[in-house]
């Protein structure tokens, strides 16, 4: 069988999750940046929870996502994910990340068990020559990046792949599934260059990048979906996952 | 109908040192047992890093056994990467030649481009350029095979006036398929005059939507060599006299194989191309199969269960119009090698006389 995680989370240190995101959050011209890179296998293994498993190559996706409002007003995240399976559904596990928006950072957290620093500058501007995406945080770079003329496809060819977010809830560690669903309208592809990346400040410390994919951006709505699935992080998704509402396994 | 066994030749961790040699061992001895049974066809992948999935990168190698093994079982390269940087075309087109002169003339040779990231990125090919590749690489194949010498200036790969030696053993050379998976691609196999090698579980009415497609574009095509009308279909096959035991061990079988198919990363998930605008294999396996106990009984088109179920499944691919149906037998040995035996044995007893004799000469075509 395919190999699992080999980290078995206990609660410590995770955000704490009292009452699950039920609401169905709909942002409409929201842009999506998203980097990809593979990492080399052994550490992506260790850092994965035992519930799931990696991907040949691991990867991970660095997405960078600016709306113009919201809910709790303008705001953009950061977030670095490692690609992972459970059982045989793709999820994108959260390492961490950054926004500029501090009440957004703590309805992320309080829905999702998302756990993301806010700081100084989390941008993604659009510019004559492409895309811009950048994280400043303590005055410190940890993403720079720009994607350069960047060509059309179709929205349609872009894959987004749902969230896997490490939390406590109910006095024990959860990956709470936190899914989205989404409108394209425009898209592009290109490559990237990086003038920072660095994985550490996003919670991998790690993971080192290689071998770096083209770099999508999709502009649409963007929609940010009620929780109904939640999976047991120290058990085979197959035995450990369960519907909101539904008692966890003993 | 045309029935043939698939290998994609997985191999379960933990890999000890005979663990592929074992696994390797077991095909073989089913390869075998299916020309002794009438089997029509064996086919084997070209498959590259795909931990567990498929320890299969080199088929001719795999194949030349088989076909010193057997009497009159075709022999299939399923498929030939027609990627530059994984395959040379001339490579190609030089193996597959000694293939077919080993083989005594049973080599069928299927072209196709990779599904996967894992794959191309791992030969740094570009995902954008493999539809172009291949439609170049699929039309020189037949003139290197066909003419004596051959030059070549092309976007892809070029070549000086040589001779490639030496020339298939079938005349004017062994019949070409493409492997099926994105959409439309049945499409190009009928433009390019090739048949198309199903490797998607369809359902009835897709696969007959895409059949009479096929059908229809083939009659006027641009050949890219002698045309192979013919369409093909991959399915699990697990038969057993006791048909509640055949499902849920056929249901198995599919479980484990969907189960290490999706660990692999498709191009479509990582690399947004046009050129990819299917996963391949894998929602086809996720309607197919499920997490094990989840699913209450196989679906209507999956060839497992007692022999009476799998002649109702076959009829009903039958008249969809396809041509053949590929098995796949086992996924990461999940089924003993003694009841894949057995089931062979018995679906060669009890299914196959309830279709007709396949319309191919079962010895081999003759040499001019």
């Amino acid at each position: 069988m395919p190999i699992f995680g080999g980290y078995k989370p206990t609660t410590a240190g995770l955000t704490v999750v009292k009452e699950l995101g039920q609401d169905r959050i709909d942002i409409e011209n929201a842009q999506t940046l998203t980097f990809t890179f593979e990492v080399l296998s052994e550490p992506a293994i260790a850092r994965l929870p035992a519930a799931l498993h990696p991907p040949f190559p691991p990867y991970c996706s660095l997405v960078v996502r600016a709306c113009e409002d919201g809910p709790y007003g303008p705001f953009t995240t950061a977030e670095l994910r490692l690609h992972a399976r459970a059982t045989n559904h793709y999820v994108g596990y959260v390492l961490g990340g950054f926004t500029d928006n501090d009440r957004v950072a703590a309805w992320l957290a309080n829905a999702y068990g998302d756990e993301l620093k806010v700081a100084e500058t989390v941008s993604l501007k659009r510019r004559h020559y492409g895309f811009e995406a950048k994280v400043i945080t303590d005055g410190h770079a940890v993403l720079d990046a720009v994607v350069d003329n960047p060509g059309f496809i179709a929205g349609v060819d872009v894959l987004h792949v749902q969230n896997s977010v490490l939390a406590a809830f109910d006095g024990a560690p959860v990956l709470i599934a936190e899914e989205f669903e989404y409108q394209i309208k425009e898209a592009r592809r290109g490559f990237p260059h990086y003038h920072a990346l660095d994985v550490a400040a996003f919670g991998a410390p790690t993971l080192a990048p290689s071998n770096h994919l083209p770099t999508t951006w999709v502009a649409g709505t963007w929609s940010y979906m009620p929780v109904r699935f939640l999976m047991d992080p120290t058990k085979p998704a197959a035995a450990g996952t369960r519907k909101v509402g539904q008692p966890a396994a003993v | 109908m045309k029935f043939g066994i698939f290998y994609e030749i997985s191999v379960p961790r933990p890999w000890g040192p005979e663990t592929e040699r074992q696994v390797y061992d077991n095909c073989i001895e089913q390869c075998v047992l299916a020309d002794e049974l009438g089997f029509d066809y064996v086919w084997a992948v070209e498959h590259h890093f795909l931990e567990e999935y498929s320890h299969c990168p080199a088929p001719e190698i795999f194949l030349s056994t088989v076909a010193a093994k057997t009497k009159q079982i075709r022999v299939g390269h399923g498929i030939n990467v027609c990627v530059p940087e994984i395959n040379h075309p001339i490579r190609i087109a030089e193996r597959s030649a000694v293939l077919d002169i080993v083989s005594h003339g049973r080599l069928d040779v299927g072209t196709g481009r990779s599904a996967t990231w894992t794959e191309l990125g791992g030969f740094r090919a570009n995902p954008d350029l493999t539809k172009a590749t291949w439609a170049e690489i699929v039309r020189a194949l037949p003139k290197m095979w066909m003419n004596e010498r051959y030059a070549h200036d092309g976007v892809c790969f070029s070549m000086p006036e040589r001779a490639v030696i030496p020339k298939p053993y079938q005349k004017p050379h062994p019949p070409m398929w493409v492997a099926v998976t994105s959409p439309g691609t049945e499409i190009d196999a009928a433009e390019h005059g090739i048949g198309a090698l199903g490797l998607t579980f369809n359902d009835f009415a897709e696969q007959e939507r895409r059949v009479k497609a096929y059908r229809k574009v083939i009659e006027t095509c641009d050949p890219a060599g002698a045309v192979n009308d013919q369409v093909a279909t991959v399915n699990f096959l697990f038969c057993h006299e006791d048909n509640n035991v055949g499902q849920q061990t056929g249901l198995r079988l599919a479980g484990t194989f969907g189960y290490a198919a999706s660990q692999l990363v498709s191009a479509r998930e990582v690399y947004a191309s046009p050129s990819y605008s299917s996963f391949g294999l894998l929602p086809q396996v996720r309607r197919a199969s499920a997490v094990p106990g989840e699913m209450p009984g196989p679906p209507p088109g999956m060839a497992v269960g007692d022999p009476k179920r799998i002649v109702e499944v076959l009829k009903n691919w039958e008249a969809t119009g396809v041509d053949g149906v590929n098995f796949l037998l086992n996924a990461l040995e999940t089924v003993p090698q003694a009841e894949v035996l057995a089931s062979l044995r018995l679906f060669a007893k009890e299914v196959m006389p309830a279709f007709k004799a396949s319309a191919r000469p079962k010895t081999p075509v003759a040499a001019e």
